[in-house]
This record gives structure tokens, C-alpha cells and sequence, in this order.
């Protein structure tokens, strides 16, 4: 459905995004991911036709919407809705009057629709509210609803949940999963923070530098990491490089580097791969403890307890492994860089 | 400081209350019979002036647009030139454009400059760029979000334009507006060179000409009451719209191209249509002017005036400051008070203030020989300073409103004093609202006439003085010299201007 064929975008000489190629289909919702600076935002822009592009295609359903340098559709043509990470509202206009921005209540059914956007976001009570007086979260619903309002084919979000509070956006995250997917239209949501990436989206697109590193389920992403950076990226991780990955678990590893997520590692009695450590610090986190632990190596490891925590600081302990799979080797990223890059100067001279 | 505020106060009601006086000791309305005329000047003084207003408003919120939000060949550079117009007074653009219509008769064009028409182009090209200025600094903070959010929802760029631009920009436009409409409906030189029977015109002539101070007097407070009436409303739609509620800029100013070549050419024409009228073309005409008369300039006479314009021009940005930092000291005792006092100083015609202290001043120096040259000139710039002081004051407040608590807080939190904290941390806040109020007060007080020509010392001519005293009989090339100190004087306060409002984004 939508087609990013080799996206490029440069501002004053800095590449923005390079050579993007990325697809969504009909109906998925997808989560951005990438530091600071990564050109998540400028991904949503040219999809949206707000930035010129300067290589490649964007195309939606066949059709191209903007070429090198070129809108071959107009924005507001498009049938695609934007919300941005700063709310841009009329400030002396009521939140009514905001959300009716893009479209008046004149067709049919629009007196329904603009009632359930409302109830979706929670803003009822503030209906006749003018902007300005609200409340940072506040003017971000507003911002949701006037995107919502206008029934897009395809809604991009530019970091909208920054705003809300923690507690609204845990139940609206869902809310807004299931009204997208029960109506059929896609999503791109561009975030830094990783559980409201992974919870809201089929596929996740981790964008680092202006490229589009890596495309994949939630679940594979986060369990098989291809490098340290996405293993970092995606959550919480220990990493064993070199001489102590090797002797810790094979000596026929082909990676230099291992990768060990918390809740994968277990306080045990057995004999073990990880071996004795001594715990360092507890620190309980809600759901459960997460507890660093020196092992005879010298190599410190996090660990994810669930539940009770019986031990102190100074406490002996064996660490373990739940599955020995869940050990992922990791690629240097260097070495992966310069193949990728062989590979495409390969292409291009085919 | 408590002092300072107290003579502030009464400097700023010291006119009003003399005008108030003098009104009111002579209540035989039936004069008023034979002077209908006059009293008919106010309904049309406000109208030529609203009509001044709108067509400044539309001409500046059009091309602050254009140069905030659409690229086109030469547009930084226009943009630069569109504040050039405030280097004339609008007296001496009406000078050269009614020459001017004078010169092209012959060839068949029918100009007649000395009409409602007249005058309202003169003074809507003249002072456009308030308008331009206040509306660009909008447009560049919250112009292209807007376009972006209207985009992003489905709205082509009229759209846009009409629904999410205007109405965040329209504050910003209303308050340019409002700056012409008070400037115009109390123009006086303009007024009497075109010959237009204005309410400013008519207190000069019942108070000077016909020696009827009273009704000069009562028509004054007829018109301070009318203009505050059309003040009151906006100011009640204005309440709370100010930049603060209007969020933080989203995004820098990009502008677009879009249209082909033949759409910018046409901008670039739209754009450059104000310059040519409000600056290329007067200054090419004072520039031939100068060259006529160069071998005739009396520089003793040049010298003498520049250093009047500058002593004055000097102690009016002195004596604005002491109120600037009287109002910042004594923030709160009164201070809003004493503000909408200084902007009924502005919003009066000068020639109102400058009879309302000259009524102040006959009371205090009923013995005419005390009131010396140097008395005199005190008195001069103590009212030019409470007229323009509001230019300095009204930026200074909004300055220290943005954020006051928070720095407040912030000065706590670092330990520092309160005088720490306001040099520390407040004051540079306050320095670019400061320098934009300060040089705007400069700028205005070069280009004074009607305060300097009733209450300046006999003596005391300065360029603004001189050059209407050349163009009022009729000697414009002979004015060239001084119209072109005075516009050098004021291009460097003009141009720094137009940059600090331009960053301001």
C-alpha cells in the first residue's frame, strides 16, 4: 500500500534520510523507533508531503505522491492525517471548534463521529473548553482527535503520547490499536520510548542516522537483536563481549559478542553457564526487582526477579539461563556496515 | 522608586488634567452651533483613519506573508527593504507625492492628492510596516506550523490560510493595525498639508488661529472619548490573546516555493509595490532634491538641527528609561494604572497633548519670563517622552510578564537575591523588549512635529521642525538636506529593528 522506494532527504548538506526503502501495508500499524536526531520525524513529513524529497519515490497504493524534488500529490490531497509532537492548536478556539479544523460537520454521520473521537480521547468534559486553558495532555488529545476526525487512510504520529500522563496513555495506547485496527487504517507512530513502540505496533522500524536499519515483528526484534545498538535500543540487556563470551558459554562462538536480556537470566542452584556472582544492588521497579550481580568474572549482569527478593547485597548466588537460546550472538555492526555496503555497490554495478 | 513612580503619575495625568480643566471652565455648549465643522472633524478623523488602519492592515499582512511563508527571486533582500518606509514621516511623503501629482498633470494622469483617497495612501504606505513587522514576527514563529497542521487534515493552502493562519495571526495584525489607526487619526502635518479637515487640524486652528482654547479644549476630550470607544472593544477582544498563549514556535521559517516562476515574479511585484511607493521612489525624489540644492546648504543650520533632533531625541530616551525602570521597580503598585494612562497619551493626537501641557504650563509659569528656552525644553521632552513612551513601556510589560514567576522561581532555587535574580536573570530577558521600545521611542521622536512646534523653544528647530517649515511654504527640493539627515538618523534604529523582530522567531 504505501511504498518508500529509496527515500532520500538532504538539508544543508546533511543527509536527513538515506536511501529509504520501506513498505506498509492496508491496515498495519507500525512503530518508529530511533534515537535522538535519527530522522524518525522527517520519515513522517515526506510521507505526509510536507518536506520535498531529493532521490527515490513515495507511492501509495501504485500511485507516486512525490518524486525527486517534486509533490506529484498534494498533501492535503492525500487522505493522510498528521498529529505533531507539539499540538498546534487555535489557542482562543474552543476544542470543538479545533477538532473541526479539517472537516466541517456537514456530511453524514459527522455529529456521531466527532462524539466517539471525543469519548475516545477523553475529552467530552473539555468540549467547550478554549485551547489555551488546557492542560499540556489536553492540547495533545485535542491535536489526536482533530487527526481522527478526518478519517485518514493513513494516520502518521509524531511522538503525540509525549504529553500524557503515564497512566492515560497505558489505557489509550490499546484504545487507539483497536479503533485503528477495526476500522482498517494504518498507522506509523514515531517514538522514542520503546513499550509504547512495541505495544502498539505490528512491525517496528528501527531508523538510525537517516536509514532504516532494521524491519520486523515486535517480538523478533526484541528477542534476536542483530547488534549491540538494537539490543540497547529495544530494552534493558547484558552484553558479553569477547574473550568472556567465549568462555562462558562455547568455544566454537562465532560472534564476539553475546546478548542476555534480564528476565532471560535466573537466580539458581544448579550448575550453570553464567556461574557464582555476588549480588551488588537490588532495586525494585513495581512488577519486579531488578538486581545487578557481579559474577567471579568481574562481569556485572541485570537480572529480572519476579516477585519476592530474599536476598541483600554481598549475597552469593549462580546464575543461569532460562533457555540456552536465549543467549543471542550479536554482529559487529562495522562488519555488518561493510558488507551491506559491498552488497549495494554490488547492485549498483549489476 | 517609590518617588520616581509618584512624578511619573503625574506627569502622565498633568496634561489631562489641564485639559479637563480648561474644558470645563467654559460649559457654553451653544458655541458649539457655529462651529459644526469642527465638531464634524471627529467622525471623519476616525473614519480616515480606520480606512488608513484597514488598508495598512491588508498591504502589511499581505506581504509578511509573502516573505514569511512563500519563497520568490529576491526575497531576503525585499524583506529588508519593507521597513524602509518608516524613514519618512508621512508628512514629507505627502510633500512629494503631492509634487509629484502636480508634475504628472500634464501628462494626462489625474492624481489629487488633497482627498480622503490622498490621504489614506499616504498614510497606509507610510506606516504599513507596523503592521509588517508585528504580523511577520507571527507568521515566522506560527505560520508554517499552522500550514502544516491544515495540510496534515486535509485542507488545500487557501484553507490554510484562512482557517489556521489568520486567525493566530490576527492579534499580531490588529495591534499593527491599531498603531496606524492611532497615529493616523491624530496626524496633524499630513492632515493640514493635504489640506484634510481632521479633529487635529481643527484643535490647532480653534486653539491658535480663532484664540478658543476652551472649545479646542472640549473637542479634544470629544475625540480622546471617541477613539477610546473604538479602543475599549479591542482591547476587551485583545484581552489574553498575547503571545504567551500562543505556544512555543514549532518549527524555523522555511519558505515555499510553489506556483512556478511567473507566481514568484508576482510576488516579488506585490512585495516590491509598498517599497517603491513608501521608500525608492520618495528617496530618489529627496535624493534629486539634495543634488539640486547641495551648493546652497547652510551647514551651520544642518549642524544646529541635527544636534537639536539628537538633544532631544537623547533626553526623550533618557527620561523613557527612568520610566521604564520606575515601572520595573514599582511593578504592581499601580503600574496597569499608570500604563493605560500612557496609552491614552498615545492614542490622543499629539496636538492634544501638546495644548493639555501647554495648559499645564501656563498654570505653573504664570510669570512668562521664568519660562526660559531651557524650561521649554523640558517641558518638550517630558511630552514627547509621555506620548511615545509607550513604544519602551508596553514591550517592557509583556517582557516582564513572559515568564516572571518561573524566573522568580528559578533565582530562588539558585540562591540569588532578588536584585540578583532581576540583574542575573530578568534583565537580560528584558534587554531585547527594552532595545526594540527604545529605539522605536527614537525613531518617533526624530520625526515629531506637532509637540516640538507648540511647545519647543523658539529657537529650538529641529530636523523634523525644518523640514516642515520648507515643505509648509512650499520649498521641498530646499527640505531635501534635512529630510535626508533626518532619514540616516533613524536608519540604523530602523534596520536594528527589523533584525531583532526578525530573530525574535
Amino acid at each position: 500500500m504505501l511504498e518508500l522506494d529509496n527515500v532520500s532527504k538532504t538539508v544543508d548538506d546533511q543527509a536527513l534520510l538515506k536511501r529509504v526503502s520501506a513498505r506498509v501495508e492496508a491496515g498495519e500499524l507500525i512503530g518508529v523507533l530511533g534515537p535522538t536526531g535519527s530522522g524518525k520525524t522527517s520519515l513522517l513529513r515526506v510521507i505526509m508531503g510536507l518536506d520535498n524529497i531529493d532521490g527515490g519515490e513515495v507511492r501509495y497504493q501504485g500511485t507516486t505522491l512525490a518524486k525527486r524534488g517534486r509533490q506529484l500529490v498534494a498533501p492535503h490531497s492525500r487522505g493522510f492525517s498528521m498529529v505533531f509532537e507539539s499540538p498546534q492548536l487555535l489557542p482562543f478556539a474552543t476544542v470543538t471548534t479545533n477538532i473541526l479544523v479539517g472537516r466541517r460537520l456537514g456530511d453524514a454521520g459527522a455529529k456521531e463521529r466527532l462524539s466517539f473521537v471525543m469519548d475516545l480521547v477523553g475529552l467530552r468534559e473539555v468540549r467547550d473548553r478554549v485551547a489555551h486553558t488546557l492542560s499540556g495532555g489536553e492540547q495533545q488529545r485535542v491535536a489526536l482527535a482533530r487527526a481522527l476526525f478526518v478519517e485518514p487512510k493513513l494516520l502518521l504520529l509524531d511522538e503525540p503520547f509525549a504529553a500524557l500522563d503515564r497512566t492515560w496513555r497505558e489505557t489509550f495506547v490499546p484504545r487507539l490499536r483497536a479503533y485503528l485496527e477495526e476500522r482498517g487504517t494504518a498507522a506509523i507512530l514515531v517514538t522514542h520510548d520503546r513499550e509504547e513502540a512495541l505495544a502498539f505496533g505490528h512491525r517496528i522500524f528501527l531508523v538510525r542516522a537517516g536509514e532504516l536499519v532494521r524491519t520486523g515483528s515486535a517480538a523478533e526484534i526484541y528477542g534476536r537483536p542483530r547488534d549491540e545498538w538494537e539490543a540497547r535500543l529495544l530494552g534493558e540487556c547484558n552484553v558479553l563481549s569477547g574473550d568472556v563470551a567465549r568462555k562462558t558459554f562455547a568455544a566454537h562462538l562465532q560472534s564476539e559478542a553475546v546478548m542476555i536480556r534480564p528476565e532471560n537470566i535466573v537466580l539458581t542452584s544448579d550448575d550453570t553457564e553464567l556461574g557464582n556472582a555476588t549480588l551488588v544492588d537490588a532495586s525494585f521497579r513495581g512488577p519486579h526487582w531488578t538486581v545487578m550481580a557481579r559474577t567471579d568474572d568481574g562481569v556485572e549482569l541485570l537480572v529480572r526477579v519476579v516477585g519476592e527478593m530474599p536476598l541483600q547485597s554481598g549475597a552469593r548466588v549462580r546464575l543461569g539461563l532460562r533457555r540456552p537460546d536465549y543467549a543471542v550472538e550479536l554482529e559487529r555492526r562495522e562488519e555488518r556496515e561493510r558488507l551491506e555496503e559491498f552488497e549495494r555497490l554490488g547492485e549498483g554495478e549489476k | 522608586m517609590r518617588w520616581l513612580w509618584v512624578i511619573l503619575c503625574a506627569v502622565v495625568a498633568a496634561p489631562w488634567v489641564a485639559i479637563v480643566a480648561r474644558a470645563t471652565t467654559s460649559c457654553d455648549l451653544s458655541l458649539w452651533a457655529m462651529h459644526a465643522v469642527e465638531l464634524g472633524t471627529v467622525p471623519r478623523s476616525l473614519l480616515l483613519a480606520a480606512a488608513a488602519a484597514l488598508m495598512a492592515a491588508v498591504l502589511g499582512a499581505a506581504v509578511a506573508y509573502q516573505v514569511s511563508l512563500r519563497e520568490f527571486p529576491l526575497r531576503r533582500m525585499v524583506e529588508r527593504l519593507l521597513v524602509l518606509p518608516l524613514l519618512f514621516p508621512p508628512f514629507v511623503l505627502a510633500a512629494i507625492y503631492r509634487r509629484l501629482s502636480f508634475s504628472w498633470r500634464p501628462v494626462g494622469v489625474r492624481l489629487d492628492l488633497e482627498s480622503s483617497a490622498g490621504f489614506i495612501f499616504v498614510m497606509s504606505v507610510a506606516l504599513f510596516p507596523y503592521v509588517f513587522l508585528l504580523s511577520r514576527a507571527a507568521l515566522q514563529s506560527h505560520g508554517r506550523g499552522c500550514i502544516e497542521v491544515g495540510k496534515s487534515v486535509g485542507l488545500p493552502l487557501w484553507q490554510c490560510s484562512t482557517r489556521l493562519v489568520l486567525p493566530v495571526v490576527a492579534p499580531a495584525i490588529s495591534v499593527g493595525a491599531l498603531l496606524v489607526f492611532v497615529e493616523a487619526s491624530g496626524e496633524w502635518a499630513t492632515a493640514s498639508f493635504l489640506s484634510m479637515p481632521t479633529t487635529a487640524v481643527a484643535i490647532h486652528q480653534l486653539w491658535f488661529a480663532r484664540d478658543m482654547p476652551h472649545l479646542a479644549a472640549q473637542l479634544a476630550l470629544l475625540f480622546i472619548a471617541a477613539v477610546v470607544m473604538v479602543y475599549a472593544p479591542f482591547a476587551r477582544w485583545g484581552r489574553g490573546r498575547r503571545m504567551e498563549s500562543w505556544g512555543p514556535p514549532v518549527a524555523p521559517p522555511r519558505p515555499e516555493q510553489n506556483g512556478g516562476r511567473p507566481a514568484g515574479w508576482l510576488r516579488l511585484g506585490l512585495c516590491a509595490t509598498p517599497v517603491f511607493a513608501g521608500f525608492v521612489l520618495p528617496a530618489a525624489y529627496v535624493l534629486f532634491g539634495f543634488v539640486q540644492t547641495v551648493a546652497t546648504i547652510d551647514l551651520s543650520s544642518l549642524w544646529a538641527s541635527t544636534f537639536a533632533s539628537a538633544t532631544l531625541t537623547l533626553s526623550v530616551s533618557l527620561i523613557c528609561l527612568a520610566m521604564a525602570l520606575a515601572m520595573v521597580a514599582a511593578a504592581g503598585r499601580g503600574g496597569r494604572w499608570v500604563l493605560r494612562g500612557l496609552v491614552l497619551s498615545y492614542t490622543a493626537p499629539a496636538m492634544v497633548v501638546a495644548v493639555g501641557t501647554l495648559v499645564f504650563v501656563n498654570a505653573v509659569f504664570p510669570d512668562a519670563e521664568r519660562y526660559n528656552d531651557v524650561t521649554s525644553f523640558v517641558v518638550l521632552a517630558f511630552a514627547v517622552a509621555t506620548r511615545y513612551s509607550v513604544f519602551l513601556l508596553v514591550p517592557l510589560s509583556i517582557g516582564m510578564a513572559l515568564g516572571r514567576r518561573g524566573i522568580e522561581d528559578l533565582g530562588v532555587a539558585m540562591g540569588l537575591s532578588r536584585t540578583q535574580s532581576f540583574l542575573r536573570l530578568q534583565l537580560p530577558m528584558l534587554r531585547p523588549f527594552a532595545v526594540v521600545g527604545l529605539l522605536l521611542v527614537v525613531v518617533q521622536a526624530l520625526r515629531e512635529v506637532p509637540l516640538s512646534v507648540v511647545l519647543g523653544p523658539f529657537s529650538f528647530r529641529t530636523l523634523a521642525i525644518k523640514t516642515h517649515a520648507y515643505i509648509d511654504i512650499d520649498l521641498l527640493p530646499e527640505s531635501s538636506t534635512w529630510i535626508l539627515a533626518m532619514a540616516l538618523l533613524s536608519l540604523y534604529p530602523i534596520l536594528t529593528i527589523e533584525n531583532l523582530l526578525r530573530r525574535s522567531r
